[in-house]
């Protein structure tokens, strides 16, 4: 029962203009020591482990953010059928070199098939189940990899705030929490992997809002973390600003096929852009995001709750928001919190200095590199599969 | 014998699970359309998509929008982004730089930015952000892992690249005005969220034209449903059922594959030829009697089919009615939870019964992986001694032929019977009496969609006849369903142009001057009915060819002729059948 291995679920070539070239790493994959992390506190509970199970009974394990008492935010393609194989991410955002179709994201998978699970070991019975899943629809995992999902229980669980209305700042410090595999595992068992959290990192880039900003080294509405930071089973986690513990963004992709090297390259879904999606979600589930903290109202934590419209009473004073590495700066957004003035949009990307004058042909030219999604497949469930009829091995040949 | 049922059955299940894309003809009116959606086939989706992107696909989220910066900025920043989804708009470019480039319009009744996709509807095709689009929706059946890998979108957008592309930039404008290029919402038509999907074109995106691929009760409810309150036209690129044909609709539902009565003829003429080979090969004296079994299921399309074929057929020089228990009907319930346990009872059924025809007017729950055709040629044997039965099957069918072929080559390779394809034949749509124009098209496709099934055309067509009655139905802005309906008259006799590239700015130029216009299209002429709005068709015959140790399919053999009363055509998969 308790016997599951990992494998990669995605692997790539992604071509990024202006970034390092690994030609030499190999397309294949296994767990990897990740993150160098630490603990993830109780503060941090309101990150909760998604659990996908698909068709033929396998698995695949994510990280999901729970921002309303019953809403969650992750990546999109732990929510939706994504066709295995390698492939690269353009500059733009585009889906390309992927000869046998890898990247592409399907339609959402039923919103029942996906479990929620809290922090706390042994996990048994999942806390939520799926009602409804929101996205853009994108039709590849390369933009927008982004996906909220309603769920059938509010849960008495700290809610996340989101950052609104302002970008994650280049170098801007933040926090990485996530079920990934840890340093010296080589398993994920959904029941006991326990929740990590990789502090001292910052922004390495910050992507246009829109195509039509232009083409920089980020594609658009996505940010960069350089160096190890998560790994796999960390898709879906939160980077939440260190000063307030607001998500500014999603782990989703990563270049370079080893989660340790030192220049790996993770790529994250941005966020604050995804305006018209989040009003969408929050709508569904008939709740207000948590507004992001300002630092001065750090300490206030308790009002995040209240704040957040849960239809959860016991949201109020337990719905403290996630600390990021400062520890107690979580859940600040009490009710006198006030919504942080939009800035300018940040334009910190373009000044890498890596603009391409032809948006439509940066792919051509581009050097390739190694993206990985993160998912999880539980051995187990592959093991099964191989055993089961030729029915279900043909259902297996979409899988992961 | 039973081992060797039961490796047949492996060997048949890993077939079809090794076997791919699935076929289709243009009569299917819901089939699955090739789809080469293994993650692990190899390179075939790549060309298909590849060239999606480039032609009408990729750009369909208005990445490259027009025009939209001022009305950016002036929505743009955090509270024109709060108000995204139900807020305020003046363009639509603003909507969809509001949403993360994803295609949005602004829906002009409100001025409200709305999501051109959802859950039901989750591809759109298109640049959304200009201010000129022209919305519609269209339906197809989509596979969850590649929804994009479809041949009936295949052919909405090869016409699309035609009509929207880069050469010709869309429709013409308004007073002379840019060109209004064309944005297509694709909505699942899988039963669990077809009424969704057709809530979100009508209610939410509100666009004044469906492409309807629809089973008929689902285009009946849809249109009953919303046409109190929305004016929108439906466009059916496949057979309809005379309820929907006779609708009262104000013309807005026509339909471009006839309905079941053209069907008729062609089952009662092959049941003939069934019989007349059956009773020569299996050596019946003319006491004996042939046993026939009709095959439907509760959808309305199937229903109404099998009730006017068993109206039709005569065998044993009788009536069916009048054959008693020399014939026998079945209904199959798609909606049973117990569906396989139904499908192989049915089976036994039949397979006791003994018949040596069965006719199927049924869809998917005959032809599919498990359906009843492979449950009765797997399973007869044991207490039935009889041939296997020779099969008519439908123009659902038709359209989804490749487990039958597999069963058939299976059947060859395991030595459990050295003809198999002389089983078999089909009722489909007869093709155009000139080739021409679905050749072009078929070459036309390839080059944009290398994995795309060719036999697609009406989808095509549809997707022509849809954009010139929107040429036809005026200068207005803003396009209603019922324009469209008038413009869609307009398109039926005049000087006579064909669908496909070359005769776009030709027709253009025509309905924009006043001139009526005879559109001639992959089908044929538009013998549309003026009361019903439905084309009608001619039946063709299908059959199977034995190559080597393979059965291939052959299409359109035999053409029904209405006015001959005759089949034409010749018949090359075996012999003693016609003529």
């Amino acid at each position: 029962m308790t016997g599951r291995g990992l494998v990669a679920s995605v692997l790539g070539l992604c071509a990024l203009s202006c970034g390092a070239v690994e030609p030499g790493e190999a397309i294949g994959s296994q767990a990897e020591p990740i993150i160098a992390g630490e603990p993830s506190g109780a503060e941090q509970d309101g990150v909760v482990l998604l659990r996908t199970v698909l068709e033929d009974n396998s698995e695949l394990l994510c990280s999901a953010s729970l921002v309303g008492p019953n809403l969650i935010m992750t990546a999109r393609h732990c929510v939706a059928y994504l066709t295995d194989g390698p492939f690269s991410c353009s500059p733009s955002g585009e889906l390309i070199d992927n000869p046998s179709g890898g990247g592409r994201l399907g339609l959402d998978r039923p919103a029942a098939s996906l479990e929620i699970y809290g922090g706390r070991t042994p996990r048994r019975s999942p806390l939520a189940h799926g009602l409804q899943v929101i996205s853009t629809l994108p039709p590849t995992i390369c933009e927008n990899d982004l996906a909220f999902v309603v769920l059938d229980t509010a849960l008495d669980l700290p809610l996340v705030p989101l950052r609104l209305g302002r970008p994650a700042e280049l170098h801007e410090p933040a926090v990485l929490v996530g079920y990934g595999t840890s340093q010296n595992a080589q398993l994920i068992n959904y029941k006991t992997q326990a929740r990590q959290q990789k502090r001292g990192l910052e922004v390495a880039g910050v992507g246009p809002d829109s195509i039509d900003d232009g083409v920089t080294t980020v594609p658009p509405r996505t940010l960069f973390l350089d160096g190890p930071s998560g790994c796999i089973g960390d898709s879906g986690g939160p980077l939440l600003a260190e000063s307030s513990g607001a998500v500014l963004g999603i782990y989703s992709l990563q270049r370079g096929s080893l989660c340790s090297a030192p220049h790996v390259r993770s790529q994250l879904v941005h966020v604050p852009p995804f305006q018209t999606l989040i009003d969408q979600a929050f709508a569904a589930a008939g709740c207000e995001p948590v507004p992001e903290p300002t630092p001065e109202a750090g300490g206030e934590a308790e009002g995040a709750g209240a704040a957040s419209g849960a239809p959860n009473a016991a949201a109020g004073n337990e719905s403290s928001s996630l600390s990021g590495a400062t520890g107690g700066v979580g859940g600040a957004a009490g009710e006198t919190a006030p919504e942080p003035e939009p800035k300018p949009k940040s334009k910190t990307a373009k000044s890498s200095g890596c603009s391409l004058s032809s948006p439509r042909r940066d792919a051509d030219a581009a050097p390739s590199f190694f993206l990985l999604a993160l998912g999880a497949i539980a051995l187990r469930g592959r093991r099964r599969r191989l055993r089961q009829p030729s029915s279900a091995r043909r259902r297996s040949l979409k899988a992961y | 014998m039973l081992t060797k049922q039961r490796a047949l059955r492996a060997a048949l299940l890993v077939g079809l699970g090794l076997g791919g894309a699935g076929g289709c003809l243009i009569v299917s009116p819901l089939d699955d359309l090739p789809a080469s959606v293994d993650g692990s086939a190899g390179g075939t989706n790549a060309g298909g998509e590849s060239a999606g992107g480039k032609s009408t696909g990729g750009t369909a989220a208005g990445k490259t929008s027009s025009g939209g910066s001022a009305a950016a900025e002036a929505g743009g920043g955090t509270q024109a982004g709060r108000a995204g989804a139900g807020g305020g708009c003046l363009t639509n470019a603003e909507c969809v730089r509001r949403s993360a480039d994803d295609p949005y319009r602004c829906r002009p009744s409100d001025h409200t930015c709305v999501a051109l996709k959802n859950g039901a509807c989750p591809l759109a095709y298109g640049d959304a952000a200009d201010p000129n689009a022209i919305y519609f929706g269209a339906f197809a059946t989509l596979n969850p892992v590649a929804p994009e890998d479809n041949s009936i979108i295949w052919s909405h957008l090869t016409a699309l690249d035609d009509l929207s592309g880069d050469q010709v930039g869309g429709l013409p404008g308004v007073a002379k005005g840019p060109r209004r290029p064309l944005v297509m919402t694709v909505c699942n038509n899988a039963k669990d969220v077809v009424e969704a999907g057709l809530a979100h074109l009508v209610e939410d995106v509100q666009v004044p034209a469906i492409i309807a691929t629809l089973k008929g009760g689902d285009l009946r409810r849809g249109f009953e449903k919303y046409r109190a309150n929305h004016d929108t036209f439906y466009l059916s690129p496949v057979s309809v059922t005379t309820t929907v044909a006779n609708e009262t609709d104000d013309g807005l539902i026509w339909g471009l594959l006839g309905q079941p009565s053209d069907f008729v003829p062609t089952y009662t003429e092959l049941l003939k030829l069934a019989e007349k080979r059956l009773r020569k090969e299996r050596d019946m004296q003319p006491g004996d009697q042939l046993k026939v079994a009709l095959v439907t299921t509760k959808d309305a399309f199937d229903s109404e089919l099998a009730i006017a074929v068993e109206q039709a057929l005569v065998f044993n020089s009788l009536s069916a009615s009048d054959n008693g228990a020399n014939y026998f009907p079945v209904t199959l319930n798609g909606d049973d939870p117990k569906l396989k346990t139904q499908l192989e009872t049915t089976a036994q059924d039949i397979i006791d019964f003994g018949p040596d025809v069965v006719i199927s007017t049924a869809s998917e729950l005959f032809s599919m992986d498990g359906g009843l055709l492979q449950n009765i040629d797997l399973e007869w044997g044991g207490t039935q001694d009889k041939p296997r039965p020779f099969y008519v099957l439908s123009p659902y069918n038709a359209g989804d032929l490749n487990r039958a072929i597999l069963l058939m080559n299976n059947f060859i390779e395991a030595g459990v019977e050295t003809d198999p394809e002389q089983r078999f034949v089909g009722v489909s749509v007869a093709g155009a009496r000139d080739n021409t124009l679905q050749n072009a098209y078929s070459t036309h496709l390839r080059t944009l969609f290398k994995d795309a099934y060719f036999d697609t055309a009406n989808y095509y067509d549809a997707t022509y006849f849809l954009a010139y009655a929107m040429v036809a139905a005026g200068s207005e802005t803003e396009l209603s369903g019922s324009r469209i309906a008038s413009g869609m008259q307009r398109l039926l006799s005049g000087p006579s142009y064909n669908v496909g590239p070359d005769d776009i700015g030709h027709i253009f130029d025509a309905l924009s001057a006043g001139t009526n216009v005879h559109v001639a299209s992959t089908l044929g002429p538009p013998d549309f009915d003026p009361k019903t709005g439905v084309r009608s068709v001619d039946g063709g015959v299908l059959c199977f060819e034995r190559v080597g140790d393979t059965v291939q399919r052959q299409t359109d053999v035999l053409r029904y002729d209405h006015d001959q009363a005759a089949f034409t055509g010749t018949f090359p998969c075996f012999g003693d059948f016609y003529p």
